[in-house]
């Protein structure tokens, strides 16, 4: 199983409204029953937050999350 | 499930059997396929096929007494299909080439006692085989079946002789003696009496010979015997002869090997006619003739063979959109489902097949063998949640809004601590999207039964669980259910929903029950004067009523009373088809669920008429005018919160009115439709909401934390923000823009993958998470 490495956001200009940063796309472990991905995902890394933009939850994850679930 | 239990199961699927006249035909011939050849005006594939089938193809097409064409279920729709002479077209094509298949000769032989048409499909069949073969006859071969078969000549069996002579079968012309008869069965490891040319050493009868294996000792089998016809006059059948001798061969052949001669014998079921096929509908189409009487040019028999039926079973596959999405029938299901069961590591195949079924039962009463996939389907469910691999998102929402019928915000049996007779049971779903009738009809069932000994019971019967898989949970409820009932004083339950009805009689079955619509029925003053003019509704049934004849006759007589004209549909009472909510499909496999509402709601020609909320409600949402009963009743009709094209209520407000009805009961005020006004939301998104299971309080939740942490995103262009919110193993992303003291929420997601840095998880929690399998 493999995803595609790298997501951005699906459309606009988006900084963290915590600190006021920019979004740098960052490798991060997805987990979903027993199984872990590295993917790229926006993320503001001084506050430890993701984005997971809704093309990739509702495309791609979703995908993977029914596959998983059939294993 | 074990093996033996997959075949019972397996057994009750007619669809694999042969047709009637493949069962009628001792080689059983696929007629379908050869006449598909022939139709397409492929000659040279229908022979092909033909010579797979037939020994002796080119002598057997010419002579056989062809039953196939006696039991053709054509026979009474315009004439049987003429496949005899079809046959005989074929050999006008060239023969296939026979593959050059280098064996090595047994060492075992067998030895023919006279040559009939029996002894040389013997000598055929096991010359094919590699086994060397002496024929022992007092004449050639070619004489005896010509003077026999007056449509054979020598030029047609002198060919097919010199063949089998190629492939190891020499011949002993001598007489016929019991000299010659002890030297072949001393030359021979086994024997083949043709009783037809060798009457005298043959039984008299078939009768004496083993019906299946037609051994008459050991070593010895017997075949080819003589036919009588009603008036008493002999004749040989070639297809009867052609028969014996391919049976016999299978005994020899198992003999000479040393395996068992009985053992899953494909023969054994010969001339059983299982497949059922429904000739409903089918149009007679008459037989064509050949223009010479004798000979079909190609273009007639094409358009012969065109009229063949090609029959089939598949019943239920025509009704139900699971089973016809799926490309199979239940036989095939029931292997995919066994497979899904024993696989050790790859995929489920057939989770979306299992978590498909309504467990409507529709299957079983079509079916003539009474093959039922929602039993299957809910033995499978069951296995799959006791073993841990039933997908976590497969019902897990459903099971929540269980939950939250029974949690004690919503629950009620009222009035408490009280000895009742009866007990106002509406269901969790009526409550919660007919709340204000709910209460309506408690308030006049009330004044009719007598006040002090009639109470309410909101609350859910636990078919969701059920029909999850989830027995454990299941008979907890049923157990909690109990309990409360004989805190009551033991009343009787008038139930208002017919799934609750269903589970009360079969896992409760000591509680008194009966349907709401029944007592209305048989009470006098129940419809003081009708209302309707005559309008008209097509009814649809519930499935959980299919073989609840008094909650079918109850809502026709009410809705007779009520003055409306009733129409029933073409699937209706016992065959009622199914809205998509049972089994809980609206949650695991919601598209299907949505075809099979949208198939429905175009076969109710006029507006429909529901006695069911949740066939209401998906009836309403494929965009079809229904009511529900309660929309049309007396006590009911002015309280409906819904008009005839508008959807149900949503999720989230479900839940919410539950609570809210269970207030208005316990503080004897009105019913409050509970509002939300620190939020608004785009109309889209409401849909998307809906669609993807995300409720006003997941939105409500997640907001609220993300306002209290700070921990957004910005949009910097349009000012959105954007979050999320973990909660009941799913993670809730809400975007959404901030005016003055209320949020508008503009779009949301969700997904259950973790993700460190989303709503409230860290690496930490996602590293836990991976310890369990199953949520």
């Amino acid at each position: 199983m493999s995803m595609d490495p790298s997501y951005t956001p699906d459309a606009g200009n988006w900084i963290c409204a915590n600190c006021g940063g920019k979004l740098i796309q960052e490798k991060i472990q997805a987990h979903y029953l027993n199984s872990a991905f590295d993917v790229l995902l926006p993320r503001c890394p001084q506050c430890n937050m993701t984005l997971i933009p809704k093309s990739l939850a509702e495309g791609k994850m979703l995908e993977v999350e029914s596959l998983l679930e059939d294993k | 499930m074990d093996q033996k239990m997959l075949h019972s199961i397996e057994a009750h699927c007619t669809q694999e059997a042969p047709p009637a006249c493949a069962a009628a035909c001792p080689f059983q011939m696929d007629v379908r396929t050869f006449m598909t050849h022939i139709a397409a005006g492929k000659l040279p594939e229908a022979r092909k096929l033909l010579e797979r089938h037939l020994p002796l193809p080119t002598l057997l097409s010419r002579i056989c007494d062809h039953p196939c064409e006696s039991s053709c279920l054509r026979r009474d729709l315009g004439g049987s299909l003429s496949i005899h002479a079809l046959e005989k077209l074929c050999l006008t094509a060239p023969p296939p080439r026979a593959p050059f298949l280098p064996r090595t000769r047994k060492t075992t032989r067998a030895g023919i006692f006279g040559c009939g048409l029996a002894g040389m499909v013997v000598a055929y069949e096991l010359a094919q085989k590699a086994f060397p073969v002496t024929v022992y006859a007092h004449q050639p071969p070619e004489e005896f079946l010509c003077s026999i078969f007056p449509e054979l000549d020598r030029e047609h069996v002198i060919p097919e002789w010199q063949k089998l002579e190629k492939n190891g079968v020499t011949l002993v012309l001598q007489e016929l003696s019991s000299e010659t008869l002890a030297l072949a069965r001393q030359e021979c490891d086994s024997l083949f009496i043709d009783a037809h040319a060798a009457p005298t050493f043959a039984p008299p009868t078939k009768a004496d010979a083993d019906s299946i294996t037609l051994q008459v000792d050991e070593k010895t089998c017997c075949g080819g015997w003589l036919n009588t016809s009603p008036t008493g006059s002999c004749y040989a059948s070639a297809s009867q002869q052609a028969g014996d001798g391919r049976r016999a061969a299978s005994t020899l052949q198992r003999f000479l090997t040393h395996v068992s001669i009985t053992a899953a014998r494909d023969d054994a079921q010969e001339g059983k006619q299982r497949l059922h096929v429904s000739l409903e509908n089918i149009l007679p189409s008459e037989r064509i003739l050949p223009h010479d009487g004798i000979h079909f040019t190609g273009e007639e028999a094409q358009k012969e063979a065109a009229r063949c039926l090609q029959c089939q079973c598949l019943s239920c596959v025509k009704k139900c959109l699971l089973l016809e999405q799926h490309k199979g029938f239940p036989r095939t299901y029931a292997r995919l489902i066994y497979n899904n069961a024993s696989i050790v590591k790859g995929q489920h195949l057939a989770n979306s097949l299992i978590n498909g079924c309504t467990l409507c039962g529709q299957c079983t009463e079509i079916c003539p063998e009474r093959f039922s996939m929602a039993e299957l389907c809910l033995m499978a469910r069951q296995d799959m949640v006791t073993r841990q691999y039933m997908p976590p998102s497969a019902h897990a929402f459903a099971m929540e809004d269980m939950e939250n019928a029974l949690s004690d915000t919503c629950s009620l049996l009222f009035p408490s601590q009280k000895k009742l007779t009866h007990l106002f049971f509406p269901g969790c779903q009526l409550g919660a999207m007919r709340s204000e009738q709910v209460l309506a009809m408690y308030t006049w069932l009330q004044k009719h039964i007598d006040e002090s000994q009639l109470g309410i019971w909101l609350s859910c019967c636990g078919i969701p669980a059920h029909w999850a898989g989830r027995e454990t949970r299941f008979r907890d409820i049923i157990a909690q259910l109990d309990t409360a009932w004989k805190a009551a004083g033991e009343p009787l339950c008038l139930l208002a929903c017919a799934s609750c009805l269903k589970v009360f009689r079969e896992f409760l079955p000591h509680i008194p029950v009966a349907s709401l619509w029944e007592t209305l029925d048989t009470m006098p003053d129940s419809i003081p004067a009708p209302s309707g003019k005559g309008q008209e509704y097509t009814l649809h049934d519930p499935c959980a009523t299919r073989h609840d004849t008094a909650w079918q006759n109850a809502v026709r007589s009410l809705a007779q009373k009520c003055g409306y004209r009733l129409h029933e549909p073409e699937d209706t009472k016992e065959c009622t088809t199914c809205c998509g909510y049972g089994g809980l499909v609206w949650n695991a496999r919601p598209d299907l669920a949505d075809a099979m509402i949208q198939q429905r709601a175009d076969a109710l020609p006029h507006p429909a008429l529901a006695s069911c909320i949740m066939c209401r409600e998906r009836l309403a949402t494929s965009g079809k005018e229904s009511h529900h009963l309660f929309d049309i009743l007396p006590q009911t009709a002015a309280y409906s919160p819904v008009q005839a094209t508008e959807k149900e209520i949503n999720l989230s407000a479900r839940r919410a009115r539950r609570a809210s009805l269970k207030e208005a009961l316990v503080q004897d005020t009105p019913f409050a439709p509970p509002q939300m006004t620190s939020i608004r939301f785009d109309t889209e998104v409401l849909e998307t909401m809906e669609r993807k299971h995300i409720l006003y309080e997941d939105i409500e939740e997640c907001i609220l934390a993300l306002e209290k942490s700070g921990k957004k995103f910005q949009e910097t262009d349009s000012g959105h923000f954007a979050g999320s919110w973990h909660s009941h193993h799913v993670t809730f992303w809400v975007r959404y823009s901030k005016e003055k003291d209320t949020y508008l929420v503009h779009d949301a997601w969700s997904h259950r993958m973790l993700v460190p840095g989303t709503g409230n998880v860290n690496a930490e929690d996602v590293q836990q998470s991976c310890v369990g399998r199953n949520y």
